[in-house]
């Protein structure tokens, strides 16, 4: 026989299939030869050989049958047992309805959890983006070679001159675009103007990320020229929110910002790179643009198919020290960086995301425990049963899969429900993932293949798991002995079984104790953000974002007279306390930062500079933040755009430039448009303006009026609730300009709770495995004492009897508990201090081996273990003695 | 008890007995009817055509093997022999069936 065709039916015999063929030929010559062997001993018996014959195949018996009973026998038995076993199985399980009731909710509530968090992960991590050639994009980004690369490189940090010069210099790529955003006001055909978020890009992006258009087309890099037709493309969402979703759409002209554009196509909904946005623009780089320094653009690329990232990094740092001896003045010590873009969008979730599928791992192998245990429980009931079907002739590896199927049964059915309790829960995670996370790596949480495929394996490993040793248990049992002692315990079997529920209660102590430390101090580092204070005073502020378009607006005069207007008009409505506007609210992300220097000190070399963060603000801005002014003043009415150029610094930039005088009065020195002098006239308390987790930077403040932005956050202070106040203020805002909307109104509380959204999603998570772990692991502990109380009846009874007092006995099960709680808990810690460097990164004013924590979690645990043993504990004291040394 | 497992008890004392005869050396079907009917000193009658499901059965399970031979007078036959788990099944099944055997005597003996 050829190995394969060996191979084939091996495979053939496993799924019950027949080589019918093969077997009936050889059943059909082993026939003939016993019936010939049959008639040969009739022969020498003295038979004629007719007769022989005959009688021969009498005594054998009816061909056809045996035939087929022979070709029953080779088919295997395999998938037949296994559906016996699963219906004995569900039989048993329904007789004992207090068991299985516990064992699947305990299963099917962990199952759940572990499901609903791969299922993020899932989408996060493990799904590529839905692009052409996903693995191909990548994120090109200018940074500093002085400082490590920062996850906000991806942010915007590009310049449209060095991009306009490696677009056409780099060879590593196939497409390569650039791209900003800015918020606008766009009034549809016979519409209300609405403000929209609007993506400036270059024509690049839509082949670089393959995308096709759901109606009409996008515009094309022969068009994205200086001078270039004003044309713009819908994203899908926006065309269905904003124009109903209007087949007819492509050719309609649109007000953006007051200028007529085109709509020349819409894109389909999985047409989204980074945030989505409502609209797409072309970037048209201007000659004007192409030689401004600043750095503010985000950039994708296409690498050629067979060029690595390696490789194409290579190409950019060659790039990028060519454009430092080119242009020193704003290149020098820049080099620049290319990430995947998965890698890139994923970040630091990746670790938060990981970690959290561990805990939740740790918190299905507590339950799983906690099963096991109920499974050698139920196997001491049932030592018994197991007995007679052996003595009736049941191999032990019969028994043994009799048992597994059980449990894998129990491990299924907890699965399906666990299913249910996985598709609700993944909504209620997605929930809780801040959104600005959620947006970009969230796209689609529903349910593929590789959750089917994780939750069926879950279902029958997490049975495998906790029931193989419960069923070897079973399965070897000493029969004799069994049968001999009536079915009570203290056989061999119960006291490896009772050293072994003892383990598992250990194993399930120290792994409540990681879950627990690592909730200690996820909470721990959430409560120390709390605590940071942010500088300004978060309570009953609302924001809103207001854009004020160029054409109308086009002097710096008429966008400061705007907002004067706007604030005055809001500042009268009931309610509210103070008005101010800043271009760059703090926990936004949004900052600008350009060099600078400080006259009468020497100038500092190209990219060595420290760098302040340019943020234009009005006079009521301090007030309405709640940000306290150190030294000096804030800004008033008179700083005009005729008045001195003058400046408020930030403590940190106080401190640090001038760390033993005053920094009134002192000059700063910078480049914006033309060059600046500023007189320093204040200093304001620091603000932390990418989160409490993050340093304060150096804040140079300018008067709005010296320093005008068309777009600007409006900052109000109210009594009360603040999101009373968003439709008068509105209203304020209609009064001054009709067609200018509000976007982005939010309560500034929620910019500070969305800052800290991943910080609260790892405490929420890990203190509710750690609180359901506590739980498990004490429930553990409840089961085995009572277990050892009702094996001990007799010792307990002669002890009473001998004139121990009850307290003896609560003490004797409360210090056997108390054994297993400390083992745990010393192994416990031991891994908890092992495993916590992980968190590291994502841990805030603790550190990773918090030795309060660590005591603080030990201490829980050992009294949650006491607990559980006090009632077998007590109950142990009811033991009558005369019932219990008569059950001798 | 289902019907199956009465069926299993009565198959494996068939299979037992089979098991046993191969013990003594690899056999073909005529044969091992042979042995049992000598061994049993003509007490027990195998049904003949029975025999070849049980040697499948045993085959499938794993505790014998076969291979075609030539016969003592030259004809092709299949050998049957034991393998080691089937060594290890007889004693398994010669200690249940001692057990029983005891019980039930006991059981008959009782007053």
């Amino acid at each position: 026989m050829t190995p394969r065709k060996a191979w084939r039916d091996r495979l053939a015999l496993l799924l019950g299939f027949r080589r019918t063929d093969e077997m009936d030929e050889r059943f059909q010559s082993e026939m003939d030869f016993h019936v010939a062997m049959a008639t040969q001993k009739n022969v020498r018996n003295g038979m004629a050989t007719d007769e022989a014959r005959r009688a021969a195949s009498v005594e054998f018996g009816g061909r056809q049958q045996w035939r087929e009973a022979a070709r029953d026998e080779t088919r295997s038995r395999y998938l037949e047992e296994l559906l016996h076993d699963a219906r004995y199985a569900i039989r048993s399980l329904r007789r004992a309805p207090a068991f299985t009731a516990a064992a699947v909710a305990t299963l099917a509530l962990s199952i759940g959890a572990t499901t609903s968090i791969f299922s993020v992960v899932n989408a996060a991590l493990l799904r590529r983006l839905p692009y052409a050639n996903p693995d191909r994009v990548v994120a090109v980004c200018e940074w500093l070679t002085t400082k490590p690369i920062s996850e906000s490189c991806g942010v915007g940090s590009f310049s449209v001159a060095n991009f306009v010069i490696w677009r056409s210099e780099a060879k590593s790529f196939d497409g390569f675009a650039a791209f900003g955003e800015r918020r606008v006001s766009l009034a549809p055909p016979n519409g209300e103007p609405i403000s929209a978020q609007a993506r400036i890009t270059s024509a690049g992006l839509f082949s670089i990320v393959g995308a096709r258009p759901a109606l009409g087309r996008f515009f094309t890099p022969a068009e994205d020229v200086p001078g270039g037709p004003n044309e713009m493309v819908l994203s899908y969402s926006f065309w269905k929110q904003a124009f109903g979703g209007d087949s007819s759409v492509v050719g309609k002209k649109v007000l953006m910002n007051t200028i007529q554009y085109e709509v020349v196509g819409v894109g389909k909904p999985e047409l989204v790179v980074y945030e989505p946005v409502d609209v797409w623009l072309p970037a048209r780089f201007s000659d004007a643009l192409r030689t401004q320094p600043g750095r503010s653009l985000r950039t994708l690329a296409l690498l050629k198919p067979g060029v690595s990232v390696e490789r194409a990094t290579a190409e950019m740092k060659r790039l990028a020290a060519q454009r430092a001896q080119d242009e020193p003045r704003y290149n020098t010590n820049m080099t620049a960086y290319v990430t995947p873009l998965k890698e890139r969008l994923v970040g630091n979730s990746r670790t938060v995301l990981w970690t959290l599928l561990a805990a939740v791992g740790f918190l299905l192998l507590i339950a799983c425990a906690n099963v096991a245990n109920l499974l050698l429980a139920r196997a001491a009931d049932r030592e018994r049963e197991v007995a007679v079907r052996i003595s009736i002739g049941a191999s032990p590896r019969r028994i043994f899969r009799q048992l597994l199927t059980e449990s894998i049964v129990l491990s299924l059915a907890s699965a399906l429900l666990g299913f249910a309790i996985a598709i609700k829960g993944t909504a209620l995670l997605v929930a809780l993932v801040p959104s600005d996370l959620g947006a970009q790596i969230l796209r689609d949480v529903s349910i593929d293949w590789r959750v089917l495929a994780f939750i069926a394996a879950v279902g029958i490993g997490t049975g495998m798991l906790f029931g193989v040793v419960p069923a070897l248990q079973a399965a070897r049992g000493d029969v004799q002995e069994t049968l001999k002692e009536g079915g009570r315990g203290g056989s061999n079997q119960s006291r490896a079984s009772a050293r072994l529920r003892s383990a598992l209660v250990v194993a399930e102590m120290s792994l409540a104790l990681v879950l627990l430390a690592g909730a200690g101090l996820m909470v721990r580092s959430f409560a120390a953000l709390q605590h940071v204070d942010l500088g300004f005073r978060p309570e009953h502020l609302l924001t809103a974002r207001i854009s004020l378009p160029g054409r109308k607006y086009p002097s710096d005069t008429a966008v400061a007279a705007f907002f004067k207007q706007a604030e005055s008009r809001i500042a009268q409505q009931p309610g509210v306390r103070s008005v101010g506007a800043i271009s760059y609210l703090p926990l936004t992300g949004e900052r600008s930062v350009t060099n600078f220097d400080i006259e009468g000190r020497p100038a500092w070399k190209p990219g060595e500079g420290p760098g302040g963060d340019m943020r234009a603000i009005t006079p009521g801005y301090f007030t309405a933040m709640g940000i306290p002014i150190r030294e000096g003043r804030s800004f008033t009415e008179t700083d005009d755009i005729g008045s001195e150029a003058v400046g408020v610094v930030s403590q940190t930039l106080a401190k640090s430039l001038f760390p033993n005088v005053s920094p009134i009065n002192h000059y700063l020195l910078y480049d914006w448009g033309k060059p600046q002098r500023v007189r320093i006239v204040g200093v304001a308390g620091d603000v932390h303006h990418d989160g409490a987790a993050k340093e304060t930077y150096m804040e140079i403040y300018r008067p709005h009026t010296q320093f005008a932005y068309g777009t600007m956050a409006v900052v109000v202070r109210v009594d009360g609730d603040p999101s009373r106040i968003a439709a008068p203020m509105r209203k304020a805002v209609r009064e001054v300009d009709p067609n200018i909307p509000l976007a982005s109104v939010l309560p500034m509380t929620e910019l500070v709770s969305r800052s800290v959204g991943s910080t609260r999603l790892s405490a929420t998570l890990f203190g509710l495995f750690g609180i359901l772990g506590l739980l498990l692991a004490g429930i553990g502990i409840y089961g085995v004492m009572t277990y050892t109380v009702q094996q001990r009846r007799h010792e307990i009874g002669v002890r009473l009897a001998l004139g121990a007092g009850p307290r003896d006995v609560v003490r004797m099960v409360v210090g056997r508990a108390a054994r297993l709680s400390a083992v745990g808990i010393v192994i416990g810690t031991v891994l908890a201090f092992a495993g916590s460097g992980l968190l590291k990164k994502m841990l805030f004013g603790v550190p990773a081996h918090d030795g309060v924590t660590f005591a603080g979690v030990a201490v829980i645990l050992a009294i949650i273990g006491t607990i559980a043993a006090v009632i077998p504990g007590l109950r142990a004291t009811h033991v009558d003695p005369v019932t219990a040394l008569r059950g001798e | 008890m289902t019907d199956r497992e009465r069926d299993d008890l009565l198959q494996g004392t068939l299979d037992m007995l089979v098991l046993k005869a191969l013990q003594l050396g690899p056999m073909h079907g005529w044969g091992i009817t042979e042995r049992l009917e000598q061994g049993s000193k003509s007490i027990l009658q195998i049904g003949q055509g029975s025999l070849y499901p049980a040697l499948y059965r045993l085959e499938r399970q794993g505790f014998v093997e076969s291979s075609w031979g030539t016969s003592e007078n030259n004809r092709r036959a299949r050998y049957y022999s034991l393998t080691t788990a089937g060594r290890a099944r007889l004693t398994e099944e010669r200690q249940a069936w001692r057990r029983m055997a005891r019980a039930v005597e006991l059981i008959l003996a009782m007053d």
